[in-house]
């Protein structure tokens, strides 16, 4: 089979089985009967539709396999069994070892090594006990799948006039189930030739009551007009039905004795046969009497020497076991498709390569730039005609942007409920009875960052179980409910997307972990230090503040290095904590854009680029701003404390102090402030000008100025020149430094309200 | 759910009308079956309006098929209004549209 059909079966397998995990993480309540079933149901589709498509690529051990977990799930269904908690995570390690296998048969084929094959066989073990037999009921089982029936009658000179094939179809009760499409073989044989007249047999379609409409009870007769073709290449067609379907190919122009089989042999009456048979243009009205007139006479006759022409089902198909016509493989992985499109959960996706998407966002920035050079041209040719156009030209442009830069963002919400998984587990081994609440589940982050920051979020979860979370009796002793609630939730904020991991838990004690520290020699006795910097210490190497390590966490390695992932994602992770009511921890990552939507300042001469994001609103700075005094690196902003900063000073332009004096008498410059907030903290940028929304097409610094602080990256305004990208996050803390070392008249922080 | 039931249908008194859309696959036939059920003993005349189906297979039209008999075996009314497309191709391609037609009654 080829690789690449092998590769989208493994890709949907592993979309299935996730689907699988969530099912059975749903099953959290197992005496709700109707949501359980749903979830069986649900689980019963997704193993159902990898055993199909495993059947077409001869992927034994995961059909043999898959069949075994759906015959427990059937029985469950019938109600022959109920669901328990040990049941539900027998179908998980299922799970996972599907998943193992469909890995294997990537890389290895067939051949199962000694682990797997053990993991295997005591699956199937533990299996086989909730079917009520042994693993000799397996066997039987699995041997009852591999038995054919498939029928085939040898040409014959003394034949029929019929000029078509005719191919007589009587499916299994489960080959729906079985994922496969009485619709698609037909189909299928449209390709090989025409199928000339196709009668659908209804006939073994019971009355309603005990009709199951997940069986299939349909049989076909069809002619096949189609010359070319022989007999291996249509056998081969109905090669993963053959097991449990009654199949019949009869030759154009077979021999009359073939066709008194055929009648002998379907199951229903065989008067109705022959109508059926003439309908189809099979045979004439003639050779139809024929047969059923002599029937009586020959009947002996025909089954001895239909014994003798019995070929063996397999022996005479030429072409391996394994192999498929492309276009049927082709039809059942549309057919997957479609599956998938149904399960209304996964939209419709196709993979692209992270190369072209990394092109397109190239070309998207180029073109940015581009159009705002045009702009920046017909605005001064002034012609109005002109400026209309670039008008609509800008805004389908930022359209193509914001579509293109969307191409990599995904949802965390599947990664949020990975971790369903882990609270279901944890709690059970720790014997806490923990909810997990997710929300945010819709926030669209970069592939890269989400498959980065997975871990690291694992640690805190499971953190937040196994310290934060008590037990249910001290809980209950606490005066709180004894199920604990772990919330998992991201936002967007400025710029940032901000991802929390809170608990109703113990909360930390400060003292705890400042005589931990002081233990470890982090800190000195009679350090000063802020609730903040206390929490930080939590994320220091070596630091656990668990007095028993549990085999979950607290083993050391632990939130130094989460901050660490974190810090290396030029993300920012804190922590705050109530004693008794539990700890959140946030983490900040920034939004990794190509291209921003930016603030163009002026300073000086050089233009300077603020994420708009992060622009709070740009006030006039004026003598009632800052008390009239020329020098303050503050001012009072609605009650406020914002610090300021003028970058002209910070980039080393001009002497300010006697700009300042220079500029406010010049009433055409007037200094304004740009007022930027991250993290909940605002500051102020003392600029020369404000030259409104820019699109900004960030390119990195070069290695030479990598270390630069307060500058992130650079980019390029319409007019060619360089403008420099202002590094928010590093600018805020280094403004707000400054003011904090700095004297603050004591009629001033009296009065004002500090917001940092 | 694909299915919407509707007490007397087009204001005809005692007809009852099922409405189809979206699917009517393997994955629907199930409780699409349940549903049908609940209605069967109520009514004596059923009106099937197929016509807002998206996506149909064998399952579906085994469903169809059995629903008709068992009508036919009751002695009850089968009225087929309307077909979407899909569903009129794969009746065609299973030779069905002399069972399952538009304004086909019993």
């Amino acid at each position: 089979m080829s690789d690449e059909g092998l590769q989208i079966f493994a890709d949907e397998a592993e979309d299935l089985l996730s689907l699988a995990e969530q099912a059975l993480l749903n099953l959290d309540d197992l005496n709700n009967i109707t949501d359980t079933l749903e979830g069986i149901d649900d689980l019963f589709r997704t193993f159902h539709t990898i055993k199909g498509a495993a059947g077409l690529f001869g992927l034994n051990t995961i059909v043999d396999f898959t069949h075994i977990v759906e015959s427990v799930l059937v029985k469950i269904r019938e109600g022959a069994l109920t669901v328990d908690d040990e049941m539900v995570s027998l179908f998980l390690s299922s799970r996972d070892h599907l998943e193992k296998l469909v890995e294997h048969s990537l890389q290895e084929g067939e051949v199962l090594d000694p682990d797997l094959k053990q993991n295997d066989e005591s699956l199937l073990n533990k299996f086989s006990v909730y079917l009520g037999d042994s693993s000799g009921a397996i066997l039987t089982e699995k041997n009852k799948l591999t038995t054919g029936q498939l029928e085939l009658s040898d040409e014959d000179d003394d034949g029929v006039i019929n000029e078509n094939w005719h191919i007589s179809l009587r499916f299994g009760l489960n080959t729906l189930r079985n994922g496969m499409e009485p619709a698609s073989f037909i189909s299928y044989l449209n390709n090989i030739g025409e199928v000339k007249h196709v009668t659908t047999i209804s006939d073994a379609i019971p009355v309603w009551a005990e009709f199951d409409s997940e069986s299939c009870y349909l049989g076909f007769e069809l002619e096949l007009f189609a010359p070319s073709t022989n007999k291996e290449a249509l056998e081969e067609v109905f090669e993963f039905v053959q097991d449990d379907c009654k199949i019949c190919i009869l030759p154009p122009h077979s021999h009359i004795d073939s066709y008194i089989k055929l009648i002998e042999d379907l199951p229903e009456e065989q008067m109705r046969i022959g109508d059926i048979l003439v309908a189809c243009g099979a045979l004439t009205t003639h050779e139809k009497d024929n047969i059923l007139s002599t029937q009586d006479k020959i009947t002996d006759q025909v089954t001895a020497s239909g014994a003798e022409q019995k070929v063996p089902p397999l022996g005479k198909i030429a072409v391996g076991q394994q192999v498929v016509q492309q276009a049927v493989v082709d039809a059942a992985i549309k057919k997957q498709s479609v599956i998938k499109q149904q399960q209304g959960n996964a939209q419709q996706t196709i993979r692209v390569n992270a190369l072209k998407l990394e092109s397109l966002v190239n070309l998207v920035g180029e073109l940015v730039i581009g159009s705002a050079n045009s702009e920046l041209n017909a605005r001064r040719l002034g012609d109005s005609d002109l400026n209309e156009a670039m008008g609509n030209l800008l805004r389908l442009v930022e359209e193509v942007r914001d579509t293109a830069l969307g191409l990599r963002m995904v949802q965390i919400g599947e990664t949020f409920n990975r971790f369903k998984r882990v609270v279901r587990e944890v709690s059970r081994d720790t014997g806490k009875d923990i909810e997990l609440r997710i929300s945010g589940a819709e926030t669209e982050l970069d592939k890269t960052l989400i498959e980065k920051i997975g871990d690291p979020l694992m640690h805190l979860v499971r953190n937040a179980i196994d310290h934060g979370i008590e037990s249910p009796k001290h809980r209950l002793a606490a005066g709180k409910s004894a199920k604990g609630v772990v919330n998992l939730d991201a936002f967007h904020d400025s710029g940032s997307i901000v991802i929390q991991i809170s608990d109703d838990g113990g909360g930390l004690s400060k003292e705890k972990i400042i005589t931990k520290a002081l233990d470890k020699g982090l800190i000195q006795e009679n350090q000063q230090l802020s609730d903040q910097e206390i929490y930080r210490l939590i994320f220091e190497a070596g630091f656990s503040t668990a007095e028993t390590v549990s085999n979950i966490s607290g083993r050391g390695v632990g939130m130094d290095v989460v901050r660490k992932n974190i810090e290396s994602l030029r993300g920012q992770v804190e922590l705050k904590s109530a004693v008794g009511k539990g700890s959140t921890i946030s983490i900040r990552l920034p939004l990794t854009l190509a291209i921003i939507d930016g603030f163009q300042v002026r300073v000086g001469d050089a233009h300077y680029i603020v994420p708009l994001d992060m622009v709070e609103e740009c006030i006039e700075l004026n003598d009632a701003l800052h008390g009239g005094d020329e020098r303050a690196n503050y001012v009072n902003l609605r009650g406020e404390i914002l610090p300021f900063m003028h970058l002209k000073e910070m980039f080393g332009m001009h002497p300010v102090a006697t700009e300042i004096v220079q500029t406010n008498k010049n009433d055409e410059c007037r200094e304004n402030i740009v007022v930027v907030r991250f993290a909940g903290k605002k500051a102020g940028f003392v600029v020369d000008e404000l030259l409104g929304e820019n699109q900004t097409v960030i390119k990195p610094l070069g290695k030479v100025f990598q270390n630069l602080k307060g500058i992130s990256g650079t980019t390029i305004l319409g007019s060619g020149e360089v403008a420099m990208i202002i590094d928010i996050p590093e600018m805020v803390n280094r403004v707000i430094d400054s003011g904090q070392n700095s004297f603050i008249p004591q009629q001033h922080s009296k009065n004002l309200n500090c917001n940092f | 759910m694909a299915l919407r039931i509707e007490q007397d249908f087009k204001s005809t008194e005692g007809l009852c009308g099922f409405i189809f859309d979206e699917d009517l696959t393997i994955y629907e036939v199930e409780t699409l079956k349940k549903n049908v059920s609940n209605e069967l003993d109520k009514y004596s005349q059923f009106e099937i309006d197929l016509a807002g189906v998206e996506e149909v297979d064998s399952a579906g039209i085994q469903l169809l098929l059995a629903f008709k008999a068992e009508l036919m075996r009751q002695k009850k009314e089968f009225n087929l209004s309307a077909m979407s497309h899909s569903v009129t191709k794969l009746v065609n391609d299973f030779g069905l549209s002399g069972e399952l037609n538009i304004g086909d009654s019993l």
